[in-house]
């Protein structure tokens, strides 16, 4: 998931999820830029103040499931977790293999 | 039925033993004059199981900022008995054939659930406060390793208690129990005491699927249990088992767990997951 950063918290490595444009709309840095520490120096001088960027990979707290979806990874689970999650420790470990189940159908998909 | 468990005892007693540099490096260690040079000087002895040492030294299992480039810091850096530990994993890890796989097993795929385990063990470890974190990495590694030597001898009838398990969602052991008579939990503590390793190791292997050592909870095995039990929820490589069993209950008061901490761990230990399988080049 991209999110907005200030230009103050970029990191090295950092990648571009939009283009940055000055007021005429000419491309300063286009998307997918792996950014570097200078770049934030660079932006600022330019009178950018914030980038959005790409979550990083296995950030999947920031998924968006569908209803469809969630079915789909229930009926799953549900062959392999014959158990009721009861306390709230269970319903982390259940809600760690619904995110890992989450994860693998995106991969085969796309 | 019960001549399983017969020749099992006899394969186990044929089977390898830990290499000639893990009985020196002890006896080093065991002599209180020693120093890190002297460790350092045996492991160097020994080309291939030092460049191993290093990398999996470097892996993020451990976490160390600090790279590796010699045997000497790997001791300064983890410590004597990590590092022999490192030996009897990667020494454990090769004794087997990982080629023959088949549609219930897959030895690979193995190894990459044992090694989640251990990250997920080392992990928990220090989630739960525990300052030394020395031995739960190879506790991990190797706490079903009795699985694989049934795969490896007995090849026909461990993938049918597989199967069975996939087709009636059983445990495991009880499918072992009506095919062998025994359970590879058991098989693997033959194969802790052929290698002479310590009590505290073969709990794990023994009784990592309830956490408790003759019914009274373990720190040690039961993180193992948790681990197992999380490496599976992540899809961690293929524990070759169908079902993902119940956390036993004692284990979330023995570890106190603060609230979100096992979701929480979701990010780093896939990350760390995916980068140590790398590493260990399956």
């Amino acid at each position: 998931m991209a999110r907005v950063i200030s230009c103050d918290e970029i990191e090295q490595g950092m990648i571009l999820a939009q283009p940055i444009l000055n007021k005429f709309g000419q491309i300063l840095l286009p998307a997918n830029v792996e950014l570097q520490k200078k770049h934030s120096q660079l932006l600022k001088t330019w009178g950018i103040t914030s980038v959005t960027i790409k979550g990083e990979e296995g950030d999947d707290k920031e998924i968006e499931i569908s209803e469809e979806m969630r079915l789909l990874i229930e009926e799953n689970l549900k062959n392999k977790i014959l158990w009721q999650p009861i306390n709230a420790y269970e319903k982390e470990v259940y809600q760690l293999a619904f995110l890992s189940e989450a994860k693998k159908i995106l991969h085969t998909s796309s | 039925m019960s001549n399983y468990l017969q020749k099992i005892s006899k394969n186990v007693q044929e089977f390898k033993t830990l290499p000639t540099i893990y009985t020196q490096l002890m006896e080093v260690m065991a002599n209180s004059r020693s120093s890190i040079n002297d460790a350092a000087t045996v492991i160097a002895s020994d080309q291939v199981a030092a460049t191993k040492i290093l990398k999996v030294a470097n892996s993020p299992l451990f976490g160390l900022s600090a790279r590796v480039d010699s045997i000497n810091k790997a001791i300064f850096l983890l410590g004597f008995n990590e590092v022999k530990n490192i030996i009897i994993a990667t020494s454990i890890m090769d004794m087997f054939d990982n080629k023959n796989s088949s549609a219930y097993f897959n030895p690979v795929e193995f190894w990459k659930y044992s090694i989640g385990v251990g990250i997920a063990s080392r992990y928990f470890a220090k989630e739960t406060g525990i300052t030394n974190v020395d031995s739960f990495f190879l506790s991990g590694i190797i706490h079903a390793i009795g699985k694989l030597f049934l795969y490896q001898n007995y090849p026909q009838e461990f993938l049918l208690a597989l199967e069975i398990t996939h087709e009636n969602r059983l445990n495991l052991r009880e499918a072992e129990r009506e095919i062998f008579g025994t359970t590879h939990t058991i098989v693997g503590e033959l194969l802790a005491e052929r290698w002479k390793l310590p009590t505290s190791i073969s709990n794990v292997i023994r009784y990592y699927p309830t956490g408790l050592v003759n019914q009274t909870p373990d720190i040690l095995v039961s993180i193992v249990h948790l681990s197992s039990i999380v490496a599976k929820a992540l899809n961690f490589g293929n524990s070759g088992e169908s079902i993902i069993s119940k956390p036993s209950n004692h284990v979330w008061e023995l570890l106190s767990l603060r609230p979100g901490a096992l979701q929480a761990a979701f990010g780093e230990l896939t990350n760390s997951y995916e980068e140590s399988v790398k590493i260990f080049s399956l």
